[in-house]
């Protein structure tokens, strides 16, 4: 087995060249950083049309922008500046997992007690 | 009977020359990857967990309580000055990074301090707001919604505290000269901790204040 050939081997045993790509650049990261200050200034925008989203004309639209807009951000913060976007992808896997896993259990449990809520404001009307 | 101390056997001879911590055997594990880096994104996926439970007690509790609720303390002007503050923290910090990787030393400092500055001036910010809602009546017993409250922001303010430490020990580092380009993973380990600090605070900021 040549050097070469060992070489081979084990960049084809870790995927290291495929994985790592080029950061960006300073220019690039200045760029990032005033899309996300553009998105917080949309975001504080809609407190400016209302201070109670829920109960506008337009709630659903207002709701679903200010989430989005977090998700992008989100997203956004994690790619670049955090470089998920050009790291191994072994690194995405761990975050990733310990996400859904947190989103997973806790929207089952915001869902266990919802539906269990709505028991108990029966149970009082009926007691009443 | 073979000396097992000496005998590296056939296939080591063959690996001579081959820069084998380049590809992370023998000096690492056999993953190529950094145990370090791999530490943190570890302890980052659980810290979720550690959010996640605190994002959803206060989403469940916050309409629980009576007296004072969300709309009657929020300053939103003044969270979205501190939230755009953190913000740029990042901004800051992924230059700290890009700084030590050129092998700059002076931008480094500069942007660790700004960085651990602008983290600062978040802390205040939040010290400022608690001291302000406790005036308006809002302990941390008030009700549940004050509870939940206090417990989300202030975990999450002791992380930028935690943070802040990081960034001045690695300014004191590089003063003193023990913080060379070969440990530029360690300023990009402190940065991953710092994002994801700036990042929770994205999901508070919009789930707690900008949808109350």
């Amino acid at each position: 087995m040549s050097t070469a050939t060992a070489t081979e081997s084990a960049a084809g045993q870790t995927g290291h060249d495929d994985e790592h790509h080029d950061h960006p650049s300073d220019a690039q990261y200045w760029k990032i950083g005033g899309l996300l200050a553009v998105l917080t200034l949309l975001e504080v925008g809609t407190y400016f049309i209302t201070d109670d989203p829920y109960s506008h004309d337009l709630a659903p639209l207002l709701i679903g922008s200010l989430l989005a807009l977090m998700v992008i951000k989100f997203i956004v913060i994690i790619s670049f500046f955090m470089h998920l976007k050009f790291d191994n992808k072994i690194f995405r896997w761990v975050f990733v997992s310990g996400l859904v896993l947190a989103v997973g259990v806790y929207l089952a449990v915001l869902s266990t007690f919802a539906y269990f809520d709505q028991g108990y404001e029966a149970g009082l009307q009926l007691l009443q | 009977m073979t000396d097992v101390a000496t005998d590296r056997g056939p296939a080591a001879d063959e690996l001579d020359g081959v820069d084998l911590e380049h590809w992370g055997i023998g000096t690492n594990n056999s993953t190529g990857i950094s145990n370090n880096k791999m530490g943190m994104w570890l302890f980052l996926g659980s810290d979720c967990l550690l959010f996640g439970a605190l994002i959803s007690t206060y989403l469940l509790l916050r309409h629980r309580g009576t007296g004072i609720g969300p709309h009657d303390v929020f300053d939103i002007p003044f969270t979205s000055v501190s939230s755009f503050v953190l913000l740029m923290s990042s901004v800051s910090m992924v230059f700290a990074v890009s700084s030590i990787a050129r092998g700059d030393h002076p931008k480094l400092r500069l942007w660790l301090l700004v960085t651990a500055m602008l983290g600062g001036v978040f802390i205040a910010g939040q010290v400022y707001e608690f001291t302000t809602f406790y005036r308006e009546g809002l302990g941390y017993t008030t009700n549940l919604f004050s509870s939940a409250f206090y417990s989300l922001t202030g975990f999450h303010g002791v992380h930028v505290s935690a943070g802040i430490v990081m960034l001045m020990s690695l300014f004191v580092m590089s003063l003193t000269g023990r913080l060379s380009e070969e440990r530029a993973e360690t300023v990009e380990i402190v940065g991953l901790y710092w994002h994801f600090v700036d990042v929770v605070w994205v999901l508070i900021f919009t789930i707690v204040y900008l949808i109350p």
